[in-house]
Order: C-alpha cells, then sequence, then structure tokens
C-alpha cells in the first residue's frame, strides 16, 4: 500500500510547510499552521503503534485493577478493530479512575499503578515535543 | 466581508460612541500570542491623533476558563502602579460590541519573548533582566490586598485550589484520568498551610512580560489573578517543566530566584510549601491541556494538543511515586 499511511500524513506535513506556509503572511495563520505539520508529522511516526499500545495498556491497567477485586473487566479482544479497542481502552481506564482510592490505599497495587503510569508513558505512540510556546511577537 | 473587516467595524462603532466622535480603524491584525484570548493589536484615529490599541477578546474555547472581571478589576487597581501593566481604555464585559467580553486597552510598546532569558543576549543583561522581572513579582506580592476587589479565599486555600482543578477536570477531561487521580489524592494529602495572603497572578513568567529594549514595560495576562498564597507563583516560576523559561542554566536558578524574592519581600521561603505549588502547577498544566483538548474536538480552538504524558511522568517523580 503505497504511499503509505505515514508517508501520505509526512508527505502532507511537507506540502504545508514547504509551499502553504510561505504564502501565509498572518502570523496567527502561521502559528496554527506550524501546529497542524507538526501533529501531523507526530502522527506519521506514531499511528502504526496505536493499535499494539491500547492492547498493551489495556492489559497492564487489567493486571492492576485485579489487584484490588475488580472484577467484570473488559479484555482487550480483537487488535485490529482499532475503534472497539478505543472503546474498552476508555471503559477499562475509568475503572482505573474510579478505583484509585482503593489502589492508594493497598500497596501491591500502589507500586503496581506506578509502574504502570510510567511504562505507559514511556510507550505512549504520538510522540510529544516539548512545547516551545509561541515565537516572539513584535507587536502584541 | 472578512472577519478583520468585520471586527475593524465594531471597534470603530464602538470608539466613536466612547469618544463622541467620529474614529477610523487603520490597520488591524490578530496576534498569535495568547493562548486563552484572542487579541487584535490595531490603530484608531480620533481628534487628529492615531492610538496605538489592543482590543482582548474571550474565544470560544480556550486552555482556561478564567473571568475577564478579574482582569478589569486588577488592572484597574494596578494603574497607579508599582508593576507596569497597559491601561484599559475601554470594557465591554457583557459581550454587547464583539459578541463576547472584551476589553480596549493602549498598546504598549515591546515585544513578548517568553524565552527570552535563554535567548542571544549577553549573559549579563539576562540575569538583569531576571531580576528586574522577578523582582516585579516581589513587588505585587507585597501590596495591600485590600487595593484588589477581588474575593477573600475561604477555608483552606492549598485544599480549595485542589478542589477547583479536580472539579475543572471533571467538567474538561475527554477521557478518564487515574494518573491525575493518584496527583489529586498526594495533593490533598500533603497540603501545606497558609502563612499569609497577597494577589498572586497565577501565570507569572517572561512570555507575559513585554521587553521594550532593555527593560521590561508591562506585565500582562492577569486574567488568573487571585489573593492566595505567594508560594502559588513561586511554584509555578520555579516549575522545572518550565526552567527554559524562567531559569538561567548557572547563573539563574530557582535558589536564586527564591533568595532574591525573600529579599526583596522580606519573607521566608518554605521550601516544603514551594513543592507542593510545584506539584499544583502541573497537575494545573495537565488540566489546561485537557481543556484545550476539549476545545480543539469541539471545533473552538485552532491548536491541538496532545495528552500531557511528560507532565505525568514529571508529576509522578515529583510525589514520589
Amino acid at each position: 500500500m503505497r504511499p503509505t499511511v505515514s508517508e501520505q500524513l509526512s508527505g502532507a506535513a511537507r506540502l504545508l510547510s514547504e509551499v502553504v506556509g510561505p504564502e501565509i503572511d498572518d502570523p496567527y495563520v502561521g502559528d496554527v499552521l506550524a501546529g497542524v505539520v507538526t501533529t501531523l508529522e507526530l502522527l506519521a511516526e506514531g499511528w502504526t503503534q496505536v493499535a499494539a499500545f491500547l492492547v498493551w495498556d489495556i492489559e497492564a491497567t487489567r493486571r492492576v485493577l485485579e489487584l484490588v477485586g475488580v472484577e467484570d473487566l473488559p479484555a482487550a479482544g480483537d487488535p485490529l478493530d482499532v475503534a472497539a479497542l478505543q472503546n474498552r481502552h476508555t471503559r477499562v481506564r475509568a475503572l482505573l479512575e474510579r478505583a484509585m482510592p482503593d489502589v492508594g490505599a493497598h500497596p501491591e497495587a500502589r507500586t503496581a499503578v506506578a509502574a504502570l503510569f510510567r511504562e505507559r508513558a514511556d510507550r505512549y505512540p504520538i510522540p510529544t515535543r516539548p512545547w516551545r510556546g509561541p515565537v516572539a511577537d513584535t507587536t502584541r | 466581508m472578512s472577519n478583520d473587516n468585520i471586527i475593524r467595524g465594531v471597534l470603530a462603532a464602538w470608539i466613536s460612541d466612547e469618544v463622541g466622535e467620529l474614529a477610523v480603524v487603520g490597520e488591524l491584525r490578530r496576534t498569535s500570542a495568547g493562548y486563552s484570548r484572542e487579541n487584535w493589536v490595531f490603530d484608531a484615529n480620533w481628534g487628529g491623533v492615531t492610538h496605538d490599541l489592543i482590543v482582548r477578546r474571550d474565544p470560544l474555547g480556550s486552555v482556561l476558563n478564567t473571568d475577564r472581571r478579574v482582569e478589569v478589576a486588577v488592572l484597574e487597581a494596578l494603574a497607579a502602579g508599582p508593576v507596569p501593566v497597559p491601561r484599559i481604555r475601554w470594557t465591554d464585559l457583557g459581550g454587547v460590541r464583539l459578541g463576547r467580553p472584551a476589553l480596549v486597552m493602549d498598546l504598549v510598546p515591546g515585544v513578548c519573548d517568553g524565552f527570552v532569558l535563554n535567548g542571544p543576549r549577553p549573559l549579563r543583561e539576562r540575569v538583569a533582566l531576571a531580576h528586574s522581572l522577578y523582582d516585579h513579582l516581589a513587588a505585587l506580592h507585597t501590596l495591600d490586598t485590600s487595593r484588589f476587589p477581588l474575593p477573600a479565599p475561604e477555608g483552606q486555600i492549598a485544599l480549595a485550589a485542589v478542589d477547583h482543578w479536580e472539579r475543572e477536570l471533571s467538567q474538561v477531561a475527554l477521557d478518564p484520568q487515574p494518573e491525575l487521580a493518584l496527583v489529586f489524592a498526594w495533593l490533598r494529602a500533603n497540603a501545606p498551610a497558609v502563612s499569609r495572603t497577597c494577589l498572586v497572578h497565577g501565570d507569572f513568567k517572561p512570555g507575559n512580560a513585554l521587553l521594550d529594549g532593555h527593560g521590561w514595560s508591562a506585565v500582562l495576562d492577569w486574567e488568573t489573578a487571585h489573593i492566595g498564597d505567594p508560594h502559588e507563583d513561586l511554584g509555578w516560576v520555579t516549575n522545572p517543566l518550565r526552567q527554559r523559561e524562567h531559569r538561567i542554566p548557572g547563573a539563574w536558578e530557582p535558589e536564586d530566584l527564591l533568595e532574591r524574592w525573600s529579599s526583596r519581600t522580606g519573607w521566608t521561603v518554605d521550601p516544603a510549601a514551594v513543592h507542593w505549588w510545584q506539584v499544583l502547577a502541573n497537575a494545573k498544566l495537565a488540566v489546561i491541556v485537557a481543556t484545550g483538548a476539549r476545545a480543539f474536538v469541539e471545533g473552538r480552538l485552532d491548536r491541538i494538543h496532545q495528552a500531557p504524558v511528560r507532565i505525568h511522568q514529571l508529576l509522578l517523580d515529583q510525589i514520589g511515586a
């Protein structure tokens, strides 16, 4: 499948940056465009890992919840159905959010949830870049 | 008719009503600065004189839900000094003119550069800029709070801040945030007592000030100002996440800032309270990101916000999880 999804996303970012960008004089519009280009580049880099991340996060979160006795947990299910994965991911994260008082009071679960949060931040598929803020604005 | 022309026409009518004669609005353009307000700089002519002005309007969507009345009240109270602020010309808090609350101010000369302390200027000059900027922070903290028509904080200030940001999160989050639930629990368990109250800016940084040549011409963005604990601002400006904005490595470190603030105010810094407010600052930033994400998804904001995983990582370190 060529161009691949990644190639199309990064190519669209290039077109916006190299073709559209130079034609823009308005600094606000230019700033918005820069944000769009950055997002397309980040998606091009990370979208292939989204499904794998959701599966991992659902299963890792389930294991923490089991430590504090939460039952009837949704399993990851079909890893190729990303929309369904997204829904199950939201459900299991909501269960964890509600269970946090119990997790905090359970030493093993407290350690496990901190490890989970750290690992999921490392595995998060859409890379983030340090926010650099708006460029200096001489007319503000 | 373009949006800018509509704004231009409305401003001309507004100013004409205010000054009692025909005003003509000339050049107008929206600025890229300002993540919680829509800003247009423009010039207007009446009485044979051209005036450089800025209009700030509440946006449809923002990264921060704030009250325009607070900004107006603080700016009016600070008009007599000692911290330089823009002069308010006219306010429309009901949103009659531009559809949403707006205010017109004099355009203060200067550059808004959030990273000037780590920019190309010579080190000695950057350190001097840091001194004078954070001296403004100390100066506003020592002002008599009775000058400001702002509500006095009720109850325990630190816990009230946790309540506020937790409530904000519950209103804006697009998806569950168990990481922040853990952080808010830590904040509740470790909330510091408050020894004094003062005017807190709430978002003090080089990017919220104007630099005119070698000096600061104005401190901006007062919409988050409130009466609170001075350690809140100290935690905000020493937050490791924002070090590129506030620190000059080896020359202006957080301890330098706190020592200078202490000598200027005559007050002692409580390091544990500073740390607690740093954690609160990052929880607040995570909520701000969530606010921006919702506004983007709902088509009310032109900027895209990713999940704040870097902030989560830092928060885990800060609370020792």
